[in-house]
């Protein structure tokens, strides 16, 4: 190890530390000591600074660099995330994974520092719209994935610290118990788009800002890229748009309550005794389906209808749980009609989490 | 700890205070004749109802006694819940808290201003109490 490698560690925790909205500091923590063995603390400052006291022949650095190396490929592409998928005919999925790579930008101002963010000045002149930076060819399964980045605003609310303030601060504030701020400001966003060879096409919003994306928001971003794919691989003339309509993943919510696998921790349904009830089990670890209240209140009624759930199962580690949320609403609930356009993957503490979260969307 | 030698254990120590011993009993025998599932975290209030007393308030006398070392049945606990979010935070780490140490949330990895706000107490029963769970149904 060298001076170099630990300048290389911090900056790869500070960028890391940078994703936080997307990537928990707990799936950090687990990355660094259960699979690479090295000690962590209980934040970011702590964290930092323990790696940057240590002496740079410390033997903990070579593996605490390769586990931060890890974390912050992970937090940009498998954070919490959300995900649409279509399916085109796998002749048309071949001409993507053969050119799409002509998509990429790398005079991007994103591309000079990837997978680094760019400063904070490069991303407020940014444009809002995303540009590929990356392509990468996959070789285990010959998918493609364009990375793209983009600037995102975000509001966000804080509860400001009345103690801290000036003596005249404090006293203009009268008896407020509890004063919020907005904060509003922008953060970098990775998106992707994977390209499959047996024609499935994902698009990967990431979920970067403080406060969850709404719905619209989400659709927006999506909808962005797919006006990119449809406008780079235009059908043939008086044919459909190849990214048309996404899976419609709806019928995965009854689905992932009738597997036995996995634990529910979220579930949205509406009875046929006129009520609507959205339960939750506090951990990712306790299943809803075994909770005494929600079996006998099932077993007291004759019928309900699912519109939401968040599911969640083991992971590569033990204590990072991946889960997927089906965002239905309860105007959904029994309608033959019903869509869900994507669904929000997270708590992936890297490929293999993801890719087994990501196998089981499937239309039903 | 058999529920026999529980309420031995709770006479002879609070056989000065009526009050507090009827509590105590009420308590254990919610205890004895409860399913685990029910007991899987247990509130101030929850305590109250148990014990029969009219406010929360009134059982922390009651919750002082039985997560002592004479007859540690209750073992608190505590969680960090923030934007709907909900951590068990070991004991050791609020007790560094309390004593003025950064709070870090576990999610974000950044200091928590105020952290003692969001961070709420409930009760589990303790490991050599488990055996009274349910040992009277």
């Amino acid at each position: 190890m060298s001076l170099a490698d630990q300048a290389d560690l911090i900056k790869y925790l500070n960028a890391t530390r940078a994703r936080q909205n997307s990537f928990s500091f707990g799936t950090v923590r687990a990355i660094l000591n259960e699979k690479f063995g090295v000690p962590t603390a209980q934040g970011w400052d702590l964290l930092i600074q323990r790696y940057q006291a240590i002496s740079p022949t410390h033997k903990d650095l070579q593996p605490a660099l390769a586990g931060a190396k890890e974390a912050h490929k992970a937090s940009i592409l498998y954070g919490n995330r959300a995900l649409t998928i279509f399916e085109v005919p796998h002749s048309v999925a071949s001409v993507m994974l053969r050119t799409c790579q002509k998509l990429v930008n790398p005079q991007s101002v994103f591309a000079a520092s990837f997978p680094f963010p760019v400063d904070r000045s490069t991303l407020e002149r940014s444009s809002w719209n995303a540009e590929f930076v990356k392509f990468v060819r996959n070789t285990e399964d010959n998918s493609v994935r364009l990375i793209a980045c983009s600037k995102r605003a975000y509001r966000e609310r804080k509860t400001i610290d009345v103690g801290s303030l000036t003596a005249a601060a404090s006293q203009a504030l009268g008896s407020y118990d509890e004063v919020i701020g907005v904060t509003s400001g922008y953060v970098q966003a990775y998106d992707s788009v994977v390209i499959r060879p047996n024609g499935r096409i994902e698009i990967h919003i990431d979920m970067c800002c403080p406060m969850p994306l709404a719905e619209s928001d989400i659709i927006q971003f999506m909808k962005y890229y797919i006006d990119v794919l449809n406008t780079a691989f235009p059908p043939p003339p008086n044919q459909q748009k190849h990214l048309y309509r996404p899976l419609n993943l709806f019928g995965l919510v009854q689905a992932f309550y009738d597997d036995n696998d996995g634990k529910v921790r979220n579930l949205g349904h509406a009875t046929g005794t006129n009520s609507v009830k959205q339960e939750r089990m506090r951990s990712r670890k306790d299943d809803l389906r075994v909770e005494p209240f929600h079996r006998k209140g099932l077993a007291a009624i004759d019928s309900t209808d699912l519109y939401s759930i968040e599911k969640t199962w083991s992971g590569e580690l033990s204590s990072v749980f991946p889960s997927v949320t089906l965002p239905g609403k309860f105007s959904m609930a029994g309608d033959i009609d019903a869509r869900i356009d994507y669904a929000i993957v997270g708590n992936c503490s890297g490929k293999i989490d993801f890719d087994q979260t990501v196998a089981r969307l499937r239309e039903t | 700890m058999n529920p026999a030698d529980a309420e031995a254990r709770i006479r002879e120590d609070l056989d000065s205070n009526v009050e507090i011993l009827s509590a105590c009993l009420s308590i254990l025998s919610s205890i004895t004749h409860a399913q685990a599932c029910d007991l899987r975290r247990i509130s101030f209030a929850a305590i109250g109802r148990m014990a029969g007393l009219e406010s929360a308030e009134d059982s922390l006398p009651v919750i002082t006694y039985l997560t002592g070392d004479r007859l540690p049945i209750l073992e608190a606990q505590f969680s960090y819940i923030a934007d709907d979010e909900e951590e068990i935070i070991p004991n050791e780490v609020v007790r560094n808290v309390m004593a003025g140490a950064d709070f870090y949330s576990p999610w974000t990895g950044e200091v928590v201003p105020n952290a003692l706000d969001h961070i709420y107490t409930h009760f589990v029963i303790s490991d050599k109490a488990k055996q009274l769970i349910g040992a009277a149904r």
